[in-house]
């Protein structure tokens, strides 16, 4: 519906939309249809030897989703307030995993002709895990990729 | 890939199976009418399958072999081994077909007409290896009985199974019939099964009469006999008569040829009415249809009464065939759904949660004692346990369909190896996860043809032993506390457990010395280490080993253990004991570091709690815990410290809690902060991002909702560096084997000068650390006050210690007393092999030899040389040991106190003998009398409790047996009194125990000495 409207009214071609987050202060976009779930706090057991970046297991209805510490993956400095970590579960590869961000935004709908390929001067650590990003009003939004973010993870192990 | 294909590729591998055993079951019974018709139907489902999804290839095979098949169902040919062999030829190329048609999904191209001429050849007789006699009279009978009833356009019949359309447009005319029969008459219980078998049954035998087969017009006959028998009137019989008709018609089949076809259905013609059996035909002859078949019927009965002798046994026989085949198929096709897997699991996983659920609502409801809730909750919690068993029971299967292939796999090894096997299998329908089922099957079928192929002899050699020509293989499943054993014996000729032995020599997996202090059965199981059966010899040995440690890896993989056992002559047994499901184990909840994890109950042996005040604390070996339990040094691993978990501060308890596992004969203990209860728990596995971590074996959510982790004891073992596991052991060859009495825990320490020293770990009762400056003097002894009592300590270079600073002790114990060597540091807890070399020239006090440890040469200490400073007394008080041996000379150790056990048993070793051990003279004496044991020399202590080494010696000499093997005494009392009284018992040589070096040299004496009266005898 909404889709009908914004297509009449948006005529600068196709759009997609974004789960957005923030993680120390950066904006990141998760294509809506990757995402299975957005959790408040969990409770996440610790998972010692685990990769630095793997914060716990945590249940979601009977289901175990391994969660992610986005800022460490990032190698971002720690969050001042971990307890109020927001989870955004994603599927990769048939496993469900919980990326723990610092706050989880409105969902966006961006026109593709707005979208960016990754900039040369972007961190490199950055650059691996964008798959684009959007200029919005004053600020940037990382598209993540999931398959960067877990697959490099998986890698280590 | 269409689904209909998919469903026929399942369910035609599922029927293959099937018959593969079935046919095999037949060579035995050749007689089984109903094993007949079961075959028959399952051949005629194929193939008519495959006619109608348009696979010719498949569907001529099919057809040839169902030829054959009918031809025997019809007694125009017997049951032959080869005629069995050649149908499962055809059944191996419809399976070849089967495989690349699901990999494809198309037929490979190719030609069958080799397979299919012999069928051919087979099916009419003219294979020398079916009998054929009979038949061509029998199809002059069936050609009679057709021209007979059909009083139909003959002319027609040639060709119109072509004209027709095939198999296809019968058995698609059979289901439209049979569903509108249903929608008529629904008031027969099972109707909806029954049609399903009536309908592939009807169609089976209108292709089968019509595509030329001869004598086929019975298969109609009887499927409608079958129908009678279960209670089917005829009205309802000629309804499907019609039916079948109107069906053919609308599959545009001409009206004459629908005649033709209908010509075959006759419904009062079947064979119980016509032999009057008492099947009652009810009030229907009304119908004036039947009434003018009838006389037809009778007429052909009677008719082919007198043709052949026994015709009416043989209408009787053909009846009782379909009717019991009808019934079997009832029972061989019960009713089931196919069910993605991925669908049960998903149901296992909401089921899983909605018990969590149930707990958590119990739990909140505790608190309120008369809830409203609580009477619903009840009910929720009933039903969901019935619920969670019955999806349990989805998952379950009969471990027979793991071994469905096996008596296929036992007839086509009984043929090429020209022996004669019987395979028995008991408890087929014990139940299974399907997980694991899958797991077993390889490792079964690996097991089974060992047996098959070396396991058990030649008929020849099989009489010549006494037993019948026949070989055994027993296959048995059962249930027992939890688990299921899967045993696989045969009554072959066993593994020797002396060829064992040589193997594991000679492949460098052991050395002579470690297997000596091994259990036969122990030895054993050395079939199942990697190397064991690589040798570049293939014998009926070597060859027996094949990937029996793969078998082995499987088997553990899943949790099971598997263990051997052989007698010579007698045969072989595998037993392999396995968990009921992978899905839900048994665990202890533990707590460390502040996280619970859990510990599959299985691995768990005891539980430990140590006070951090009582005596008997955890001993610390230069960081690696120990704990004496019972009589044995218990090695620990800290489950905080191999997970990296901090210790919370202020959790210091005054107490800390020991989990005895065991991993394969490992035992160790794990310390955990605390113990919960144990759980029953679901398994999962753990995500990808966390399987390297080779401490957990999974995850699992608890009652209260939480994720913990599964603690995999594997994992933890291995991760208990200072014990040298098999993992490690298993690429060093010299590094001894699995078990703790093939390798020996050495305690290396540092003392006085040189390098390290070790001692064999056994031989400490513990460890202390004492200030030496409170030691005291007792005479000229140091000692310091010791539980009580005083202990004597002695230094490294065997003087009093010096009383000055602290030091670490190592005590020795042996009955209540005790000494205490001093020494500068304790390095480690290593396992060592006992290999020592001696030390050459053997000047050096207190030394006993050298050996590699932890890659490096260390001394290993004479205890006794330091007992022997400490105390005097010591040896006075104790009596003692024996020993002997020699590269290739065997010694028995007669000695009661293990302490001297302990150390002569390794420095005979040493030197290279072979030892036995036994524990006192009457022992001894039972090991003498056993035929096999032979011993170049005895060595026996003197005073033991009960019979003395005096009366030992004395009553070996009266045996002639022994009467010449030299019997050293050991003793601690070495005066010339005691030596005569030695010479007159019968010892040859009276040594002290004080001095292992003399007692080696003695040994060597004597035995030369021996050598060369033997020589010149």
């Amino acid at each position: 519906m909404s889709a009908e409207i914004l297509k009449d009214t948006d005529s600068n071609g196709p759009t997609q939309d974004f789960v957005t987050m923030v993680v120390a202060g950066q904006a990141f976009g998760i294509p809506v249809l990757h995402v299975r779930d957005v959790l408040g706090p969990q409770r996440i057991t610790r998972v010692p030897l685990a990769p630095p970046e793997i914060e716990g297991s945590l249940n979601l209805r009977g289901r175990i989703v391994t969660a992610v510490n986005m800022r460490q993956r990032l190698q971002l400095p720690k969050s001042d307030a971990p307890e109020k970590a927001m989870a955004v579960v994603v599927e990769y590869e048939d496993e469900p995993y919980s990326l723990l961000v610092d706050e989880v935004g409105e969902v966006l709908r961006l026109r593709n002709s707005q979208r960016d390929n990754n900039p040369a001067t972007l961190d490199a650590k950055w650059r691996q895990i964008a798959d684009g990003l959007y200029r919005l009003d004053g600020s940037l939004l990382i598209v993540l990729n999931i398959a960067a973010v877990l697959g490099a993870i998986r890698a280590e192990a | 890939m269409d689904d209909l294909l998919k469903e026929f590729l399942a369910e035609t591998q599922e029927a293959l199976e099937m018959l593969d055993s079935e046919l095999v079951e037949l060579e035995q019974r050749p007689g089984d009418p109903q094993l007949l018709g079961s075959i028959f139907r399952i051949m005629h489902t194929i193939k008519g399958t495959c006619g109608f999804l348009g696979l010719p290839r498949l569907e001529s095979v099919a057809h040839a072999a169902e030829d054959v098949l009918g031809k025997i169902r019809d007694n125009e040919l017997t049951v032959t081994a080869e005629g069995v062999s050649l149908v499962l030829g055809a059944l191996d190329r419809i399976k070849e077909l089967i495989d690349s048609l699901g990999q494809s999904g198309e037929e490979p191209k190719g030609t069958d007409e080799d397979i299919i001429d012999d069928l051919h050849l087979l099916a009419s007789g003219k294979l020398p290896s079916a009998s054929g006699a009979g038949a061509e009279e029998e199809v002059s009978d069936t050609g009679d009985v057709a021209a007979e009833a059909v009083a139909v356009d003959e002319s027609r019949l040639p060709g119109i199974y072509q004209r027709v359309g095939g198999a296809a447009v019968f058995d698609t005319a059979a289901e439209t019939a049979c569903t509108e029969l249903l929608s008529v008459t629904s008031d027969h219980a099972d109707a909806e099964a029954e049609m399903l078998n009536l309908q592939f049954a009807l169609a089976g035998a209108f292709t089968s009469a019509l595509s030329g087969k001869e004598g086929a017009s019975d298969d109609i006959d009887g499927v409608i006999a079958g129908l009678v028998n279960n209670g089917w009137s005829v009205n309802e019989l000629q309804l499907l008569r019609e039916e079948f008709g109107k069906a053919l018609g609308s599959l545009e089949v001409a009206e004459e040829d629908v005649a033709v076809v209908l010509s075959r259905f006759k419904v009062e013609a079947t064979p119980a009415a016509a032999a009057g059996a008492s099947v009652v035909l009810e009030d229907n002859f009304a119908d004036p249809e039947i009434e003018v078949v009838k006389p037809a019927a009778v007429k052909e009965a009677v008719k082919a009464a007198p043709a052949k002798k026994a015709a009416a046994r043989e209408v009787e026989k053909v009846e009782e065939a379909d009717v019991s085949s009808a019934a079997a198929a009832v029972q061989a096709q019960p009713q089931t759904l196919r069910v993605n897997i991925n669908v049960l699991e998903n149901l296992m996983n909401m089921v899983s949660e909605l018990v969590l659920t149930r707990n958590q609502l119990l739990q909140t409801l505790r608190g309120f004692t008369d809830s409203p809730f609580s009477a619903p909750l009840q009910r929720l919690n009933q039903v969901t346990t019935e619920l969670q068993e019955s999806v349990m029971q989805t998952r379950m299967q009969p471990i027979g369909n793991a071994w469905s292939k096996l008596p296929r796999l036992v007839r086509d090894l009984t043929q090429e190896l020209g022996k004669k096997i019987e395979l028995v299998m008991t408890g087929a329908d014990t139940e299974l996860d399907r997980q694991i089922l899958e797991s077993i099957k390889d490792p079964l079928t690996h097991m089974v043809r060992n047996s098959a192929d070396h396991g058990l002899e030649e008929p020849e050699d099989r009489r010549a032993a006494g037993k019948s020509e026949t070989g055994r293989i027993l296959l048995d499943a059962r249930h027992e506390g939890g688990h299921i054993l899967v045993e696989v014996s045969d009554d072959g000729r066993g593994l020797p457990t002396s060829r064992i032995r040589a193997k594991v020599v000679q492949n460098g997996l052991a050395t002579d010395a470690q297997l000596d202090g091994m259990t036969e059965q122990q030895i054993q199981q050395f079939i199942f280490r990697p190397g064991f059966s690589t040798a570049a010899a293939v014998t009926s040995v070597s060859g027996r080993g094949v990937g029996m440690d793969v078998v082995r890896t499987n088997i553990e993989k899943i949790g099971g253990v598997i263990e051997f056992t052989s007698r010579e002559g007698q045969g072989s047994r595998f037993i392999i004991k396995i968990p009921l499901t992978l899905a839900i184990v048994s665990a202890l909840i533990v707590e460390c570091g502040g996280e619970r994890f859990a510990m599959p109950q299985s691995s768990v042996i005891e539980l430990v709690r140590i006070s951090k005040n009582s005596a008997k604390g955890v001993e610390l070996i230069n960081g690696h815990p120990v704990y004496r339990l019972r009589d044995r040094l218990l090695p620990l691993v800290a489950l905080n410290g191999i997970l990296g978990l901090d210790r919370k501060p202020g959790e210091e308890s005054s107490e800390l809690y020991v989990v005895v596992a065991q991993v394969g004969s490992f035992v160790f203990g794990i310390i955990v902060d605390r113990v919960f209860d144990t759980e029953e728990i679901v398994v999962k596995p753990a995500s990808r991002t966390l399987r390297h971590i080779s401490l957990f074996s999974g995850t699992t959510i608890l009652g209260d909702g939480s994720v913990i982790m599964i603690l995999d004891p594997n994992g933890i073992s291995a991760a208990t560096s200072e014990v040298t596991h098999e993992a490690a052991s298993e690429d060093k060859a010299a590094a001894a084997v699995s078990s703790r009495h093939e390798a020996v825990s050495m305690l290396v320490f540092k003392a006085g000068a040189g390098g390290n020293k070790a001692v064999p770990l056994s031989l400490i009762a513990r460890l202390e650390e004492a200030d030496l400056s409170t030691a005291e003097f007792a005479g000229e002894r140091t000692v310091i006050q010791y539980r009580g009592g005083l202990m004597p300590l002695v230094g490294f270079d065997g003087l009093p210690a010096r009383r000055e600073g602290h030091h670490p002790i190592l005590v020795f114990a042996e009955g209540d007393r005790m000494c205490g060597l001093v020494v500068d540091e304790v390095v480690d807890i290593v396992e060592g092999s006992l290999d020592l070399q001696l030390v050459s020239g053997g000047t050096e006090a207190g030394l006993l030899g050298s050996s590699i440890i932890d890659g490096k040469s260390t001394d290993v200490i004479d205890t006794v040389h330091y007992l022997r400073q400490s105390d005097a007394a010591w040896f006075e008080l104790q009596t003692h040991e024996p020993f002997g041996v020699e590269s290739e000379r065997r010694v028995l150790l007669v000695e009661d106190s293990s302490f001297f056990r302990n150390l002569l048993m390794p420095m005979l070793k040493m030197a290279g003998y072979r030892v036995t051990i036994a524990e006192h003279g009457e022992a001894a004496l039972r090991i003498c009398n056993d035929e096999n044991e032979e011993f170049d020399i005895i060595v026996s202590d003197i005073e033991m409790p009960g019979l003395s080494g005096f009366d030992l010696a004395r009553t070996l000499r009266k045996d002639d047996k022994w009467k010449e093997t030299p019997i050293v005494a050991l003793s601690s009392h070495a005066n010339p009194q005691d030596f005569e009284r030695g010479r007159n018992a019968g010892f040859t040589e009276y040594v002290t125990k004080l001095d292992p070096k003399a007692l080696l040299t003695s040994l060597s004496r004597v035995l030369a000495a021996d050598d060369t009266r033997e020589s010149a005898a």
